[in-house]
């Protein structure tokens, strides 16, 4: 089955598709800066393809378009308020061990830790910081604040996304890859939201044009 | 104000400092918890009170809720504990310090701008000791007290893992005691359980502290040597292989000598994955066993 994203099912206009898409290109420039800042390394961030999906596509979506299959390391965070949801950031399971790499030479070889604890630990504060970033400064370009839950870190994963995904829902999907120092650290993220949420997202989106 | 009552005697440790690091704010709890009153440390830098504070990680969690107003998290488990104090219970807590779930977060001023940024510190040390109970409990052979096999397949995982990113060896000798069914059948089940633990407490008392020793399955046991090469692997085996032979039991007044045989593999980079190293170990012990017993025998 061929999934089109802008099929009538999914309820947004291509307007507003446009400009959650700048939305996004600016807040994702922003985090590009200060990430690189923060940790000290430099970091690449592609431009987001913004695509929104409608919940019982998202599987068929995630295997046919993006060929993305498990297993995979995912960081699941809720984050709540008048935008709120479930974020997903999936890496691909080299990832997390490049990314202690990068983050904890001098901690990784202590041998009192197990591989598997450091690499949750790392994979738990960079998810924590690139979904906070993100979506915080989606948040902000719009406006209004949102609290998030502890990330939950998922090594290895085989199990499909789809079972987290309401059926109901509206899948957000941004895609993006990072790219850390000479390390390939790529993955993408998801934010999922509800429906009361994404009416929310979109008369915001209709706030933020009028402003300029 | 009503709410800074509540704020000061919550049991919650509230802690807020600038872009400096230096706290304005420090609630009751902490002071409580810290012995260090708001008078000494406000106007502070935290690190001043807190060296250790000052590590990467703490570092680029505040500079990114500074940058993006998110929430920081250093829950438990994995970190432990942030503010380095007490446990309430210090007399018979097995923490030597409080363990703690902590989270950051922005403090917008007027202007929306981020200034500030608070801690807010939970005690979890009970939690944190039953969870540890609970573990140990899910890793431990109950008979010997050795690990089980659970934990010896993870701890493999992370071993093999460890030596083909570091390029560093490491041994595995599986080892099993002789004709043990026999000394169950002529001696009894709990003579038999006797010597599962003196064969176990033996290898532990000999072992090097890094060292991993674990329950495989009935009265066989594996080893794990970190950073031993085959020399050293086969050098612990014979020492345990003697010490064993030498073991003074006796039942019923008569003496009893037990006998064990070894398999032992030195890990070299042909080995993909941990079924295949154990298959190698077994194969030794198996050798060991058909060429006569009370023997090491090294895979090939």
């Amino acid at each position: 089955m061929m999934i089109i994203p802008n099929s009538t099912e999914v309820p947004i206009s291509e307007d507003e598709k446009d400009i959650l898409q700048e939305v996004m290109n600016i807040s994702f420039g922003q985090v590009a800066a200060e990430l690189a800042e923060i940790i000290d390394v430099l970091v690449v961030l592609s431009v987001p393809n913004v695509t929104v999906v409608p919940g019982k596509d998202f599987q068929n979506y995630l295997s046919k378009k993006l060929k993305l299959s498990p297993p995979f390391n995912v960081i699941e965070q809720s984050f709540s308020g008048k935008l709120s949801g479930i974020a997903f950031l999936v890496f691909s399971s080299e990832s997390g061990k490049n990314m202690v790499a990068i983050l904890d030479e001098e901690g990784g070889e202590d041998g009192i830790q197990g591989i598997d604890q450091l690499e949750k630990e790392t994979l738990m504060e960079i998810g924590n910081m690139l979904t906070g970033a993100c979506v915080g400064k989606i948040a902000e370009q719009l406006d209004e604040v949102v609290y998030y839950t502890l990330p939950r870190v998922i090594l290895n994963s085989s199990s499909s996304l789809i079972d987290l995904v309401d059926k109901d829902s509206v899948v957000i999907l941004v895609k993006t890859e990072f790219q850390f120092a000479d390390n390939d650290v790529s993955g993408f993220l998801f934010l999922i939201t509800n429906q009361d949420s994404f009416q929310w997202l979109k008369e915001a989106l209709h706030r933020y044009i009028e402003q300029f | 104000m009503e709410e800074n009552q509540v704020i000061d005697t919550v049991d919650t440790g509230i802690v807020i400092f600038d872009r400096e690091y230096s706290a304005t704010y420090w609630n009751g709890w902490m002071a409580a918890h810290t012995q260090i009153s708001e008078n000494e440390i406000l106007g502070r830098s935290l690190f001043d009170f807190f060296p250790k504070l000052k590590n990467p990680r703490f570092l680029r969690s505040c500079k990114a809720v500074f940058a993006f107003g998110n929430l920081a998290f250093f829950p438990q488990d994995p970190y432990g504990y942030l503010f380095s104090m007490k446990p309430v219970e210090w007399f018979r807590s097995e923490f030597k310090f409080m363990q703690q779930s902590c989270t950051i977060g922005p403090i917008r001023g007027e202007g929306k701008e981020i200034e500030r940024l608070f801690v807010s510190i939970r005690d979890m040390t009970e939690e944190a000791a039953y969870k540890k109970k609970l573990v140990a409990l899910t890793l431990n052979d109950e008979l010997t007290g050795s690990y089980n096999r659970r934990f010896l397949m993870n701890f493999l995982e992370d071993e093999l893992y460890r030596c083909r990113r570091y390029n560093r060896p490491f041994s595995v000798i599986m080892m099993d005691i002789d004709h043990f069914k026999k000394i169950n059948d002529t001696c009894g089940h709990p003579f038999g359980d006797e010597v599962l633990k003196l064969f176990a407490s033996t290898v532990v008392r000999n072992m090097r502290k890094s060292n991993r020793f674990a329950r495989y399955g009935g009265e066989e046991f594996v080893c794990v040597l970190p950073e031993t090469d085959s020399e050293g692997g086969v050098g612990f085996a014979e020492k345990i292989r003697k010490l064993i032979e030498e073991l003074p039991l006796s039942y019923k007044q008569s003496q009893v000598k037990i006998t064990s045989s070894f398999g032992v593999i030195t890990y070299t980079d042909d080995i993909n994955d941990i079924a295949t190293l154990m298959k190698k170990v077994d194969d030794a012990l198996y050798k060991a066993k058909e060429s006569g017993r009370n023997r090491v025998v090294v895979a090939n």
